[in-house]
């Protein structure tokens, strides 16, 4: 019969098994969220690799040979790179780390075998937060580290493993220490913005704009709920007809898709602010991509490195690849160009001659009936709304190689991106320089937090035409067609029947208010913690009244703050580590032994209380009474059952009394 | 010679030699007990301690640059950790009461024992206390609130002599081992390493001889006069067998009243040996034999002369002067008549 005994183990071994517990526990707890993103083969082979080490430690199986783990080590490794491509960034990176704490997993015998292990522990932790720093992740981060600090604490222990309850207790009164020098460091740490080297960008496919867009891009869009950004003012918010956020501008079109142009646009631009400015702060959602969204147009803004393009886009230097935060102040009524670059003329104008031709026959039929370009433009939007057009979420397939043509004479139901793209061919077609705008309309008001909220639901398209005198204007052919869609939002302008996601829970009341609430803690969560950067860092220190805040002030707070939560920390432990109180007998014979030191009868430390008081009345036996009866006294109470109240009033009269 | 030369030349072991030197003047020599202070503690970080720093510096960098909050979260959250941590290890040890320091005597080959109590007087727990002496670390204790335990540390193996310990080191590495603290004592400690002890051999001459009063200042060894309880150094031969069988495992010996014991000499001049050393443990192996036997027996050595007694503390004084024993004595011919 073949029994599965555990067989006995020797006490060390048990001590090593113990520590590999809370090493395995540490290691899940700090890869968990990695999981979901990670391809099986590795969540497989780091199942093996700790199933495998804790039965080594139970049934007392050996290392692997040093050969087997280098074959092991080198197969994870291009492993790693055949699912990847690279190891370079942060998922491939966390994906080889995990691979390499799974080899050192089956290396792990020595003390120090354990301490690397946490120590790649705590970088999974780090590997996890820069790639989706979420609200959950703060308290999972709290966790992560409790539990892996303690696996640490065990691992490095000499002796026996400490309970868990009072390892996991030592641990968390730390970590609470550690927290006032932790909110120190993140607010006062001298920021240093920027980059340092060049990272591959996240290689997940993000939702979010495209610099391209074809026929149903923008609806296929708008079908996520997913917060695209967050926008705060100061000041007055604009009314929803004037919220336009700027995203990649297109300008070339080959019949069907409009891209951006190639070379990008330079920086050059002639933007003449006018107006009233609107002050706001974007709270952006990563999307791995340059462009910044910004209301028209932009004229100041706090972002290290970003410039305006001659289009009029924010741009950042290097793509938006984590929560980023800047302030912006726009011009809605800013002059643009007023002149037309030539370059930009031609670019603007240019229409592949063999595509569309019914678009372009009746471009140039509405030429010729109206003499000004203002005419012109509201005859073709007066044409949206008179003829049968259908503004849906789900509009027909145009599969021939004359889109704009198959809409604008055939099919006639289309999103955003068919208005604004049949327009604006129409535009170029009749001469007047136009280009497609892609961003977002609209947003969602929190009366919570007066934050906007915008999502990838609100992803819009519109054109804008450059006319003599004016500049580029704004149309926005949507509006012609389902008016609420700008006023009021997307809900509102569909045709009944079809739904924007999320609309069923925002539609319920008390939903609504939940909803709201979540919304603005979460938006409190982006600002405050996640867009904390080197403009927060100033404003902070010049509200608290610093004239000219540089780093040299930072540095000087920064040392203050941290000195004083050391400082308590000292006095908490030499609280914690007082000696007990002595009970009252000890204090009186304490004062007893005082007044025999003053007058020259020390106590040796090796002495009984009986053989001392035997010495000092030796050396003074005018007191001999007097010492013999407090001793006797004191040693009844402290060594003996007898005593109590009355025996301890004597005793303090006594020695009260006593005075050599 | 040569390895005190190249100690001078090593950096780092010459470097912790005078910084032992300069803690050594700057403490002087401690009285028994000692009560650590937070003067006196010294803290440095440990290998794995700069590795957890260059960790956090990693991890600085990668926030920087990526930009990103949480990571600057987390990255502070352990440096704060690592800062708790070093406050955590210096309190561990300061307050802790150090007393007790005492060496037993030993033969020589055999090794020393320094015994040394450490008392934890707070109401906290202490963790992973080291006692090291001559680089000989002591296997670690934690101590309760209010508890006292004794640690042992195995020297190793001396030559015959005074054994002088200049200093013991206690240690702690508690919590993480990202710090070392330590203390370092210099106790007015001086132990003994008597001879090596020949094996049976030669008996030392029948030469018996009465001599009146040769005794234990406290005890003689004829007339029965009780049972007590066993002390250190009584002689195995006088251990109540019978009653401690009798009496519940406690271990008894024969107490005696009386005055006059048989005596016998071991003489330098008695010994078969010829080399100083071999003497010396031949004269050390008669010593204790007439100890274990419960004999009065006196020492000749040149130069000197214990009168026949017996008890422990004559067994010690006897050892201690076979320890002491200058290695180039000069010959004599009779030994001391």
């Amino acid at each position: 019969m073949i029994t599965l005994a555990i067989p006995e183990r020797s006490t060390e071994s048990r001590f090593e098994f113990v520590r590999l517990v809370w090493a395995a526990i540490a290691l899940v707890t700090c890869m968990a969220p990695h999981l979901p993103r990670l391809p099986v083969w590795i969540t497989l082979l780091t199942a093996a690799c700790i199933g495998w080490r804790l039965a080594a430690a139970l049934y007392g199986w050996r290392a692997p040979s040093r050969g087997l783990r280098i074959v092991l080590a080198t197969a994870g490794f291009a492993g790693v790179i055949a699912s990847y491509g690279t190891i370079n960034g942060v998922e491939a990176g966390s994906a080889l780390l995990i691979v390499m704490m799974d080899m050192k997993l089956l290396e792990t015998w020595r003390r120090r075998d354990f301490q690397v292990l946490m120590f790649i522990a705590y970088f999974l932790i780090l590997s996890q937060l820069l790639h989706g720093p979420e609200l959950w992740s703060l308290p999972w981060m709290v966790l992560a580290v409790w539990v892996t600090t303690t696996s640490l604490l065990q691992a490095v222990r000499m002796a026996a493993p400490l309970p868990a309850a009072t390892a996991g207790r030592l641990v968390a009164r730390m970590l609470v220490f550690a927290l006032p020098v932790m909110v120190a460091l993140f607010i006062l740490f001298p920021r240093v913005p920027g980059p340092f080297w060049a990272m591959p960008t996240r290689s997940g496919a993000s939702t979010g704009l495209s610099e391209e867009m074809s026929p149903g891009a923008i609806a296929r869009l708008s079908k996520s709920n997913k917060v695209a950004f967050r926008a705060n003012f100061e000041g007055r918010i604009p009314p929803p007809a004037q919220r336009y956020w700027r995203g990649p501008v297109l300008h070339s079109f080959d019949g069907a898709t409009w891209r951006e142009p190639r070379p990008a646009p330079s920086h050059v631009d002639r933007l003449e602010p006018s107006g009233l400015p609107v002050q706001y702060r974007v709270t952006l959602e990563p999307h791995d991509r340059h462009w910044l969204l910004a209301l028209d147009y932009p004229e100041f803004w706090t972002m290290y490195g970003a410039y305006r393009t001659n289009d009029y886009q924010l741009l950042s230097k290097r793509p938006v690849d984590q929560l980023t935060a800047y302030d912006v102040r726009s011009y809605p009524n800013a002059q643009t160009d007023r002149d037309l670059a030539p370059a930009i003329r031609i670019l603007d104008l240019r229409l592949p001659a063999d595509r569309n031709p019914a678009t372009l026959a009746l471009a140039r039929t509405l030429r010729s009936a109206h003499e000004t370009d203002h005419k012109l433009i509201n005859a073709v939007l007066e044409r949206f709304r008179q003829e049968p057009f259908v503004y849906t979420m789900q509009p027909p397939a145009l599969r021939g190689s004359d889109p704009v043509d198959e809409f604008l004479f055939d099919t006639r139901r289309g999103f955003c991106e068919h208005y604004a793209s049949a327009f604006t061919t129409l535009m170029r077609a009749a001469g007047i320089p136009a280009r497609i705008v892609t961003g977002y309309q609209g947003g969602e008001l929190n009366p919570l937090s007066n934050r906007l909220t915008v999502r990838q639901s609100d992803a819009h398209a519109w054109s804008e035409v450059w006319l003599e005198g004016e500049g580029w204007i704004r149309v926005d052919p949507t509006a012609a067609v389902a008016p609420d869609r700008i006023e009021l939002s997307l809900a509102d302008a569909l045709p009944y029947g079809e739904r924007v996601p999320g609309q069923f829970l925002r539609g319920l009341p008390g939903l609504q208010q939940l909803r709201q609430g979540w919304d603005a803690v979460d938006a409190a969560w982006n600002e405050w913690v996640l867009g904390y950067g080197p403009e927060r860092q100033l404003e902070l220190l010049r509200a608290l009244g610093l004239k000219n805040p540089d780093w040299r002030g930072l540095a000087v707070i920064l040392g203050i703050v941290v000195a004083v939560a050391l400082a308590l920390l000292t006095l908490w432990l030499a609280w914690r580590y007082r000696p007990p109180k002595p009970d009252p007998t000890q204090l009186l014979y304490l004062r007893f032994l005082g007044r025999l030191a003053n007058a020259g009868v020390q106590r040796r430390p090796w002495e009984g209380p009986i053989d001392f008081a035997e010495r000092a009345s030796r050396d003074r036996p005018e007191d001999a009474t007097a010492i013999d009866s407090i001793t006797r006294s004191y040693v009844r109470l402290r060594y003996s059952e007898e005593g109590g109240q009355p025996e301890l009033a004597r005793l303090k009269r006594m020695i009260l009394a006593y005075r050599p | 010679m040569r390895q005190l030369v190249a100690r001078a030349l090593h950096p780092t072991l010459f470097l912790r030699d005078q910084l032992r030197e300069w803690a050594r003047r700057r403490q002087g020599t401690d009285q028994d007990p000692v009560t650590i202070h937070r003067r006196r503690t010294y803290i440095l970080p440990t290998w794995l301690g700069i590795g957890f720093g260059l960790l956090i510096f990693a991890m600085l960098l990668a926030s920087m640059n990526y930009n990103n909050s949480m990571g600057f979260a987390l990255t502070f959250a352990l440096a704060g950790l690592g800062l708790v941590t070093m406050h955590w290890c210096h309190q561990n040890m300061t307050g802790l009461v150090v007393r007790g320091i005492r060496l037993e005597p030993v033969f020589a080959g055999t090794q020393p024992v320094l015994e040394v109590s450490l008392e934890n007087p707070s109401n906290t727990e202490r963790y992973e206390l080291v006692v090291a002496c001559e680089a000989i670390e002591a296997a670690p204790i934690d101590l309760p609130p209010g508890d006292t335990q004794s640690v042992r540390v195995k020297l190793p193996a001396r030559k015959r002599g005074h054994l002088r310990i200049y200093q013991v080191g206690v240690r702690t590495r508690f919590p993480f081992g990202l710090f070392r603290c330590w203390i370092w004592l210099h106790p007015n400690l001086t132990g003994i390493v008597y001879p090596a002890v020949s094996p049976r051999g030669a008996e030392p001459p029948a030469d018996e001889t009465e001599i009146e009063g040769a005794n234990d200042a406290n005890e003689g060894a004829e007339d029965f006069a009780g049972l007590r309880n066993f002390r250190a150094g009584d002689s195995p031969r006088r251990v109540a067998w019978k009653a401690m069988a009798r009496g519940g495992g406690e271990l008894l010996v024969k107490h005696f009243a009386g005055a006059d014991v048989a005596t016998r000499w071991l003489s330098w001049a008695d010994t078969p040996e010829k080399d100083v050393e071999q003497r010396l443990s031949r004269l050390c192996r008669w010593v204790i034999d007439a100890h274990g036997r419960g004999q009065a027996y006196g020492l000749r050595l040149p130069g000197t002369e214990f009168t026949p007694a017996v008890g422990s503390r004559h067994r010690h004084r006897c050892l201690s002067a076979l320890a002491t024993f200058p290695e180039t004595a000069r010959r004599p011919t009779g030994g001391q008549q």
